[in-house]
C-alpha cells in the first residue's frame, strides 16, 4: 500500500516534470516557426522555481488561497487515476478509484477549486476568463461525450483498462483506426481542452491577461502551473488510453503522450483566434456531426 | 310535526300584512318579515329533522280544500323537498340579513313583500303534488322575481328584469299550454295520479310531446345554453341579495322540479336531452366566462355552468338502465352540488356587493388585510371549483365515479369543464390576492356564515363519502392534518406557531413510525417527514412577513404528502394528492408571483384531472390489483405527477412558482414536493406499465426527461435571479430523476432513488440558504449581490458543498446519482439518451460557477457592507444538510443499500446489480468506482499539499478587495470592478435559439386561442329582447321535433 | 274548431309582436296577446258543443250535470289564468314606465347594455 503511494508520488513528479517539458517544447516550436530563438526548453522549469522562491505573495481571501490547492490535487487526481502502463502494478497508479466516468467528473474539480478562486480575487477578468472557459466546455464536451459513449458501447464497459484492452492486438485494432470518426471528433476537442488556437480566446494572454489565473502571483502561480502541467498530462494520458492502444512500457507512453501532444501544437501555429461563440458553434456542428457518424454505426451494429 | 301548509300560509299571511303594515309601523313590518323567515327556517327544518330522525317515513301528502288528491290540490313534501325548503329559506334569510345590514331598497314595504313572495313561490314549486298549481307557484316566483330585479331601479336592473320578464313569459306559457294539454291527454292535475295512471300504459308519442313542452319551459328557467342571456343580464345587473337568492334558492327549485316532472312523466329521450343540454350549458357557461371582466357576469356565467352540470346528473340519475348503486352515487353528488353551489353563489354574489366597482380589475387586492374577504372568497371559489376539502370536491368526485364505463366521454367533458372553471376563478383569485391592500365594505356577516356553512359541512361530508365511496384514507394522517389546521389558532405569534408546527411534525413522526419500512412508501416517507422537518427549523424567523395561514398551509402540504405515499388506493392516493396541490397553491400565492400560483394551479388542476379520468378507467382502485388495458390511464395517470416535476414541455408554471413564491416554502416544494411526482411515476412505471413492458411508452418519458435537463439546464445559464435559477437547476435535475425512472432497470431506479434523497439535501440546501441570503441582502437579483464571501462564509462553504454535489463532482455525494446513472443508461443502451445527459449535466458547470461567484466571490458591493452571516436556523438547517453531502460522498452504501431493499419489494424489480470490493468499491459489469478511496484520497492530498503550501510559501500579504492588478489604475469603487450583468453572453450568441420560449409560446396561444372561441362563443347573447325570445321558440321547437320522436 | 284556430292566431299574432317589434310596449302587448290566445286555446279544450257553462246553480242542470255542461276544470285553470296574466301585465307595465323615465325612450335598441 505504502510502496504504491510512494510509486504514485514519484509518479506524479515525473508527470509534472514531463508535462513542464512538453510544454517548453511547444514554446520552443512555437518560437522557431515565427522566426524567433525562443526560450529553452526547460524554461518553466526555471520559471516555476522564480515563483516558487518569491518572498511575499497576494491573497485576496481564504478560496483564493485555497485553489491552487485545488487545482494542484485536482490535476494530480485525474492523472493518477488514468493508467499509464496497463497491468503494470505501480504504473496504473490509482486506476481502482474509477472508471471513465469518475475521471470524467474528476477532472472537473481542479477546475473549479482554480475558478472559484480566482473569482475571489475580485478582478473583472478572471470571471471572464472562467465563463468563456466554461462555455467553451460545454461546446467541446459534445463531441468528446460522442466519441467516449461510442467508446464504452463498442468495448461494453466503462474502464480506461478494458478500453485498452479492447484495442490490444496490432495498430489496426486501434480506436484511431477501428473508430476513426469518433476519435476524429476527440481529437478535435482537444484543441478546446488543450485551449490551443483556434479556441484560445479563454486565456487570451493580450487582452485579458491570461484570464482566470490573473491575479495569481509567486508561490501560488507556481502551484497553478504544475497543477496545470500535470493536468494537462493527464489529459494527454486518456487520449493514449482511448485512441492509441495504451501503452505496454513506459516508453510507449512517452512516446505516445507526445503524440498526442504534437497535433495540438501542429494547429495551435497555423490558426487565427476564433471568437467564443464561433467556437461553440463550431464544437456542436462539424465534430459532432463527425462524431454522430460513429455514434450511429454503433447504435445500428448492436 | 309542522304541518307544511302551515309555512305557506304564515308567509302568504305576512306578506299581506307587511303589505299594509309598512304604511304605518315600519319597524313591525321589518320585525315581521324576519320572524317570518326564521320561523319558516325552523319549520322546514323540523319537517327535515322529521325525515332525517326516521319519524316520518313516507312523504306527508297535505290536501288543500278539503278534497282527497286526485280531485283536490295537495302538498307532497318529502325529505328532498324538506331539504330543498331548508335551503331555501336559509339562503333567504342570509340574504334578508345582508338586506337589512346594506340597506333596503325603496320603498322598502314592497320589496320585503315580493322578497317573502318569491321564498314562498320556490317553497311552493317544491312542495306541490299538482301540476297546475306548480304552474301558478312559478308564476307567483316569477312575478315576485321580476319586481324584485327591478327593484334597484337602476339602468341595468330594469333592463335586465324587462328581459327576464319577457323570456320567463314565453317559458310559463309553454308549461301552461303543457299542464293543460296534460290534463286532457290524462283527464288529470295530480302528479301521483298521472304517474299512476301512466305506469297503466296511457304513454303515446302525443304524451311526450306534451312533456316535452313541460321539460322546455323548464329549461328556459334552468338557464340553459343557449336561452339563458336573459339570467346573465339578471345576475350582472340585479340587486345581489336578489341574485343571491334566485340563483342560490330559486333555480333550484326549478331544477327540483325538473327531476319531479321528468321522473313521475317518463321520456324515452330524456336521456339524452338531459346530455346535450346539461352537457353543452356546462361547457359554454365554464369557457364564456374566460372573457368575462364584469365578475357578476362571470359568477352568473359560473351558475349556468353549475346548473349545467345538474342537468347531466339527472340524466344519469333518472335512467333506470344504470345500477341502482351508482344513481344513489349520482343522487348524493346532486345534493352535493345543490348545496355548494347554493351557498358559495351566496356568499360570492354577496362578496361582490361589498366590492366598489364591477370589474375583475376593481378587485385588486381585497384579499389583502381583509380577514372575514379572504376566508369567506377562498373557501366559497374552493368550494365552486371543487376543490379539497370542500364538499364540491365530493360531488365531482362521486359524479364521475358513479357514471358508466360506456360514457367515458361524459366524464372527459366534466373534466374538462372544471379544469376551466379553475382557469377563471384563480384568474379572480389572482388580481384579488396582488397588489395594494384595499378596503372592501363591511357588510360581511351573510358571505361570512354561508361560507362558513360550507366549512364546517366539512368533515361530515368527509366522513359520509369517504365511506360512502369505500376509500380507506389513512385516519393518522386526516388527524394530522386536523391538528395542523388547529396551528392557525397560534396565529398571534408567529414563534409560536413554529414551536406548534415543529411539535405537531415531532409528533406526526412519532404516529406514523410503524409506517417507516423498507418499501417505496417508507422511502418516500421518511424523505416527507424528515424532510419537511429539517426544513421547518429553517422558515422562522423569514416566516414574520408572511400570513397566519402559513405554518398551517405548510403542515398541511407536508401531511397530504405523507397521506400521498401511504396511500393504499389510487382514489386515495388522488384525494391527498389534491389537498397537498391546493395547499401549496396556497403557499405560492403568498409569494410575489401571484400569476406564478395561478399558472401552478391550472397546470396541476390540469395534471390532477387527468389523474382523475386515468384512475376512472382503471379496474381496480386498488394500487397493483388488475391488468390495465391500453396505455391511456398509464399517460393520463403520469400527467399529474409530470406536472408536478414540471417536466417539459409541462414546465413553464415551475419557473416563477419556484421562484417567486415564500422564499420559506421554496425549499420544500422544491425538495420534496418535486419528488412525489417522482414517486407518482414510479407507481405507475411498477404497477401500470410495468417495468419490462411498454418500452416505448417509457423510452419516450427517457426523453422528456433527459430533454427537460437539457433545456431547463440551458435556461438555468442563463437566468439571473437566484431562486428562478435554483427552480430551473431543480426541474432539470428531477428530468434526470425521470430518466432513471424510466429506465426501468434496477440500476436506473437505483440511480433515481438515490438522487431524489441527494437531490432533497443539496438544492434544499441551496435554498434554504438563499432564503437566508434573500432575507439578509434584500434582493434576489444575482448582479447586485457578489463578495458575500466574506461576510457569509458558513454559507459559502455550505453553498460551495452543495454546488459540487449538484454538479455531481466527486467526492461528494452527488457524484454516485451520476454515476449509477450512466452506468445504467450505457447498461440499457440508449446511446443518444445518454450523450444528450451528459452535456447538459456540462450545461449544469456554468450556472453552478455563476451561483458562487455571483453571490460569494467578485467584489462586496457597497450596499452590502453591513450584511450579517445568515440566521442562526438557517445556518442549523445548512449545516444539517451539509453533513450528508459529506457522508454519503464517502459511503454511498448507507443509502444504496435501503434503496436495495427498496427495489426487492417491488414487482419486477431487484436490487441494483452492483457488487462492492475492497479495493475496486462499487464494481457493476461495466465499470467501478470507490467512493471512500477518493475521498480519502482526495482529503489527504488535499491537506498535503496545503501543509506543504504553508511551510513553503512566501510571506502571504492579505490585501483589500479593491487591491487589483488592473492596468495599473485604481479602481475608486466595487461596482466598477465587478463582473455580474451578462456572464454569459457569449454563450448566449451561440446557444441562444435553442432557448427560443417556444413552449411558453405554444400554451399561450392555446390560451388565446380558447379565449377567442370563447369570446365568438358568448357573441350569441346579444342582450337583445327579440333575440332572446326567438332563441326560445327556436330551440322549443328543436327540442319538440327532435326529442318527441314523432315524425 | 273556430276557436283553435282564433286562439292560434292570437298566439302567432302576439309571437311575431315579441319576435320582431322593436317597442317596449308593443313587445308587452304581444305578451298580452299571447297569454289571451293560450287562454282561449285552453277554453276550447273544454269546451263540448251542444253543452253550456258550468255554473251549478242553474236548476236544471242539477241532474245528470256531467252530460250536460262543459269541462269545469280548464274554465276554472283558465280564471286563475287571467289573473295571472293580469298581474304579469301590471309588473311588465310598471317596468316600462320606470324604464321610460330613466331613458326617455322606449325603443329596445337603448337597452342593450348588458350583453356577452
Amino acid at each position: 500500500m505504502w510502496s504504491k503511494i510512494f510509486y504514485a508520488f514519484l509518479t506524479l513528479l515525473g508527470g509534472i516534470a514531463y508535462g513542464l517539458l512538453l510544454g517548453g517544447i511547444s514554446r520552443k516550436i512555437t518560437a522557431r516557426m515565427q522566426n524567433r530563438r525562443g526560450p529553452t526548453v526547460w524554461q518553466n522549469f526555471i520559471d516555476l522555481w522564480k515563483l516558487f522562491r518569491k518572498k511575499t505573495a497576494v491573497s485576496h481571501g481564504v478560496m483564493f488561497y485555497l485553489a491552487p490547492m485545488f487545482r494542484l490535487v485536482g490535476g494530480a487526481g485525474t492523472f493518477l487515476l488514468v493508467p499509464i502502463v496497463i497491468d503494470s502494478p505501480y504504473l496504473s497508479n490509482f486506476s481502482f478509484g474509477g472508471d471513465l466516468i469518475v475521471i470524467m467528473y474528476f477532472m472537473v474539480l481542479g477546475c473549479l477549486g482554480m475558478a472559484l478562486g480566482a473569482a475571489e480575487s475580485g478582478h473583472p477578468h478572471a470571471p471572464i476568463g472562467v465563463t468563456r472557459g466554461l462555455s467553451q466546455m460545454a461546446g467541446y464536451e459534445l463531441p468528446f461525450v460522442i466519441s467516449v459513449v461510442v467508446l464504452m458501447i463498442a468495448d461494453k464497459t466503462a474502464t480506461v483498462e478494458g478500453i485498452v484492452r479492447a484495442q490490444q492486438g496490432g495498430i489496426l485494432h486501434w480506436h484511431l483506426f477501428t473508430h476513426p470518426f469518433a476519435a476524429a471528433a476527440a481529437f478535435i476537442s482537444l484543441l478546446g481542452m488543450m485551449t490551443s488556437y483556434p479556441f484560445q480566446v479563454v486565456l487570451a494572454p493580450q487582452e485579458i491577461a491570461v484570464g482566470p489565473p490573473t491575479e495569481y502571483s509567486s508561490t501560488f502561480l507556481s502551484y497553478m502551473f504544475s497543477g496545470r502541467s500535470v493536468f494537462a498530462m493527464a489529459k494527454y494520458l486518456l487520449f493514449m488510453d482511448l485512441f492509441l492502444g495504451g501503452a505496454g512500457s513506459l516508453l510507449e507512453a512517452f512516446a505516445k503522450t507526445f503524440l498526442v501532444f504534437l497535433w495540438p501544437l501542429f494547429i495551435t501555429n497555423v490558426f487565427p483566434r476564433f471568437r467564443l461563440e464561433q467556437s461553440v458553434r463550431f464544437f456542436w456542428t462539424w465534430p459532432t456531426f463527425i462524431g454522430l457518424v460513429d455514434l450511429l454505426r454503433i447504435s445500428l451494429m448492436r | 310535526m309542522v304541518n307544511p301548509i302551515v309555512i305557506i300560509g304564515i308567509t302568504l299571511a305576512s306578506a299581506f300584512f307587511i303589505g299594509i303594515l309598512q304604511a304605518y309601523a315600519k319597524v313591525w313590518a321589518r320585525v315581521i318579515f324576519i320572524l317570518t323567515l326564521v320561523f319558516d327556517l325552523l319549520a322546514s327544518g323540523i319537517v327535515f329533522y322529521g325525515f332525517l330522525s326516521g319519524e316520518l317515513a313516507r312523504p306527508i301528502s297535505v290536501k288543500i280544500g278539503g278534497f282527497p288528491p286526485p280531485i283536490g290540490i295537495n302538498l307532497l313534501v318529502g325529505k328532498a323537498e324538506a331539504a330543498m325548503a331548508v335551503l331555501i329559506f336559509s339562503v333567504a334569510f342570509l340574504g334578508a340579513i345582508h338586506w337589512f345590514v346594506k340597506g333596503l331598497p325603496q320603498p322598502e314595504g314592497k320589496a320585503m313583500v315580493l322578497f317573502l313572495l318569491l321564498s314562498l313561490g320556490a317553497t311552493g314549486i317544491t312542495f306541490t303534488g299538482d301540476f297546475f298549481n306548480l304552474f301558478v307557484f312559478i308564476e307567483i316566483t316569477s312575478i315576485a322575481a321580476y319586481g324584485l330585479v327591478a327593484s334597484s331601479r337602476t339602468k341595468g336592473a330594469l333592463e335586465a328584469a324587462f328581459k327576464y320578464m319577457v323570456v320567463g313569459s314565453i317559458s310559463s306559457t309553454f308549461i301552461l299550454l303543457g299542464v293543460v294539454f296534460l290534463y286532457k291527454a290524462t283527464g288529470s292535475l295530480n302528479m301521483m295520479d298521472i304517474a299512476g295512471k301512466l305506469l297503466g300504459g296511457i304513454s303515446s308519442a302525443v304524451l311526450a310531446l306534451i312533456t316535452l313542452l313541460i321539460l322546455s319551459g323548464l329549461l328556459v328557467e334552468l338557464e340553459v345554453f343557449p336561452i339563458n342571456g336573459w339570467a346573465l343580464d339578471v345576475y350582472q345587473g340585479a340587486d345581489p341579495v336578489v341574485v343571491a337568492l334566485l340563483a342560490g334558492a330559486a333555480v333550484k327549485a326549478f331544477y327540483l322540479v325538473f327531476l319531479k316532472t321528468a321522473g313521475f312523466l317518463p321520456l324515452s329521450s330524456f336521456f339524452s336531452l338531459a346530455l346535450i343540454f346539461g352537457g353543452s350549458t356546462y361547457l359554454a357557461g365554464q369557457f364564456f366566462a374566460w372573457r368575462q371582466r364584469d365578475v357578476r357576469r362571470l359568477f352568473g356565467y359560473s351558475s349556468v355552468a353549475q346548473l349545467g352540470l345538474l342537468i347531466l346528473a339527472a340524466g344519469f340519475f333518472l335512467n333506470s338502465a344504470l345500477a341502482s348503486q351508482s344513481r344513489l352515487m349520482i343522487g348524493a353528488a346532486i345534493v352535493l352540488l345543490i348545496f355548494n353551489h347554493s351557498f358559495a353563489k351566496t356568499s360570492l354574489f354577496l362578496l361582490a356587493d361589498n366590492v366598489k366597482g364591477s370589474n375583475v380589475e376593481d378587485w385588486a387586492g381585497t384579499l389583502r388585510g381583509n380577514p372575514l374577504f379572504a376566508f369567506s372568497f377562498t373557501s366559497s371559489v374552493f368550494s365552486i371549483a371543487g376543490i379539497p376539502p370542500m364538499a364540491g370536491f365530493w360531488a365531482k368526485v362521486l359524479l364521475i365515479f358513479a357514471i358508466p364505463r360506456q360514457y367515458s366521454w361524459a366524464v372527459a367533458l366534466i373534466l374538462i369543464g372544471a379544469l376551466a372553471e379553475v382557469v377563471y376563478y384563480f384568474h379572480l383569485y389572482r388580481v384579488a390576492s396582488q397588489g395594494e391592500g384595499k378596503e372592501a365594505g363591511g357588510n360581511l356577516f351573510s358571505p361570512f356564515v354561508s361560507s362558513l356553512l360550507l366549512v364546517v359541512s366539512v368533515p361530515m361530508v368527509w366522513g359520509i363519502f369517504s365511506r360512502k365511496l369505500s376509500i380507506p384514507l389513512n385516519g393518522q394522517v386526516l388527524l394530522l392534518l386536523g391538528i395542523s389546521l388547529g396551528i392557525y389558532l397560534l396565529g398571534f405569534s408567529r414563534p409560536l406557531q413554529w414551536l406548534g408546527s415543529l411539535a405537531t411534525l415531532g409528533y406526526g413522526i412519532y404516529v406514523l413510525l410503524p409506517h417507516f419500512k423498507p418499501d417505496l412508501s417508507g422511502f418516500f416517507l421518511a424523505l416527507v417527514l424528515f424532510g419537511g422537518g429539517a426544513l421547518l427549523i429553517a422558515t422562522y424567523p423569514g416566516s414574520k412577513k408572511l400570513p397566519s395561514t402559513f405554518y398551517p398551509a405548510y403542515l398541511v402540504v407536508v401531511f397530504s404528502m405523507a397521506g400521498v405515499v401511504l396511500s393504499s388506493t389510487w382514489l386515495s392516493l388522488f384525494v391527498f394528492w389534491e389537498v397537498m396541490t391546493w395547499s401549496s397553491f396556497l403557499l405560492i400565492n403568498m409569494g410575489e408571483g401571484k400569476k406564478a400560483a395561478w399558472l401552478y394551479a391550472i397546470f396541476s388542476a390540469a395534471g390532477a384531472y387527468a389523474m382523475l379520468g386515468g384512475i376512472y378507467l382503471l379496474p381496480s382502485l386498488r394500487i397493483g390489483v388488475g391488468k390495465v388495458p391500453g396505455l391511456l390511464p398509464a399517460v393520463l395517470i403520469s400527467l399529474a405527477f409530470l406536472v408536478k416535476m414540471a417536466t417539459a414541455p409541462l414546465h413553464i408554471w415551475a419557473r416563477d412558482a419556484y421562484g417567486e413564491s415564500a422564499h420559506q416554502f421554496t425549499p420544500l416544494l422544491s425538495g420534496i414536493m418535486s419528488k412525489m411526482g417522482v414517486f407518482g411515476t414510479a407507481l405507475v412505471v411498477v404497477y401500470i406499465l410495468g417495468v419490462s413492458s411498454n418500452p416505448v411508452f417509457r423510452y419516450f418519458l427517457g426523453w422528456l426527461g433527459v430533454l427537460t435537463a437539457f433545456f431547463m439546464t440551458l435556461l438555468a445559464v442563463f437566468q439571473d435571479d437566484l431562486k428562478k435559477l435554483l427552480a430551473y437547476s431543480s426541474v432539470a435535475q428531477v428530468g434526470y430523476i425521470l430518466l432513471g425512472v424510466a429506465l426501468g432497470t434496477p440500476l436506473g431506479w437505483s440511480a433515481s432513488l438515490y438522487h431524489t434523497v441527494n437531490h432533497f439535501f443539496f438544492k434544499a440546501l441551496l435554498f434554504v440558504a438563499a432564503a437566508g441570503i434573500i432575507y439578509r441582502v434584500g434582493t434576489s437579483y444575482l448582479p447586485q449581490m457578489g463578495g458575500l464571501i466574506r461576510r457569509m462564509p458558513l454559507t459559502f462553504f455550505a453553498t460551495l458543498l452543495a454546488i459540487i454535489s449538484l454538479a455531481g463532482i466527486p467526492p461528494l455525494s452527488g457524484f454516485a446519482g451520476k454515476w449509477l446513472l450512466y452506468s445504467a443508461l450505457i447498461e440499457k443502451g440508449w446511446i443518444f439518451i445518454t450523450v444528450v445527459a451528459f452535456l447538459a449535466s456540462t450545461l449544469a458547470f456554468l450556472y453552478c460557477f455563476k451561483i458562487l461567484h455571483s453571490v460569494f466571490l467578485g467584489q462586496l458591493q457597497e450596499e452590502n457592507f453591513n450584511v450579517k452571516e445568515v440566521p442562526l436556523t438557517v445556518a442549523l438547517v445548512e449545516v444539517l444538510l451539509l453533513l450528508p453531502l459529506i457522508i454519503l460522498g464517502a459511503f454511498p452504501r448507507l443509502l444504496l443499500d435501503p434503496i436495495d431493499k427498496v427495489l426487492s419489494s417491488l414487482p419486477g424489480l431487484s436490487p441494483a446489480p452492483i457488487h462492492y470490493g475492497r479495493v475496486m468499491g462499487a464494481v457493476t459489469k461495466l465499470g467501478h468506482w470507490n467512493a471512500l478511496f477518493l475521498m480519502v484520497f482526495f482529503a489527504g492530498s488535499f491537506l498535503i499539499a496545503l501543509v506543504f503550501f504553508a511551510i513553503t510559501s512566501a510571506r502571504i500579504r492579505k490585501v483589500g478587495q479593491l487591491d487589483v492588478g488592473y492596468s495599473g489604475e485604481v479602481p475608486r469603487s466595487a461596482e466598477d470592478l465587478h463582473f455580474g450583468y451578462g456572464l454569459y453572453e457569449h454563450f448566449r450568441k451561440a446557444v441562444g435559439w435553442l432557448i427560443y420560449p417556444l413552449v411558453t409560446k405554444v400554451w399561450k396561444g392555446i390560451y388565446e386561442g380558447i379565449n377567442a372561441l370563447a369570446e365568438m362563443g358568448r357573441r350569441i347573447y346579444t342582450g337583445d329582447v327579440n333575440t332572446y325570445a326567438a332563441y326560445v321558440i327556436a330551440l322549443s321547437i328543436i327540442i319538440l321535433y327532435i326529442f318527441s320522436g314523432v315524425k | 274548431m273556430a276557436f283553435f284556430v282564433a286562439s292560434i292566431l292570437l298566439i302567432l299574432i302576439g309571437l311575431y309582436a315579441v319576435l320582431v317589434k322593436r317597442n317596449i310596449m308593443k313587445i308587452v302587448i304581444g305578451l298580452s296577446l299571447m297569454d289571451t290566445g293560450v287562454n282561449v286555446l285552453i277554453i276550447s279544450l273544454g269546451f263540448i258543443r251542444g253543452r253550456t257553462a258550468p255554473i251549478v246553480n242553474v236548476k236544471d242542470l242539477l241532474v245528470n250535470t256531467s252530460s250536460k255542461v262543459v269541462d269545469p276544470l280548464p274554465q276554472a285553470l283558465v280564471l286563475t289564468a287571467i289573473v295571472i296574466g293580469v298581474a304579469v301585465t301590471a309588473v311588465a307595465l310598471s317596468i316600462v314606465m320606470l324604464m321610460y323615465s330613466k331613458k326617455n325612450t322606449l325603443e329596445i335598441d337603448e337597452y342593450k347594455e348588458l350583453k356577452w
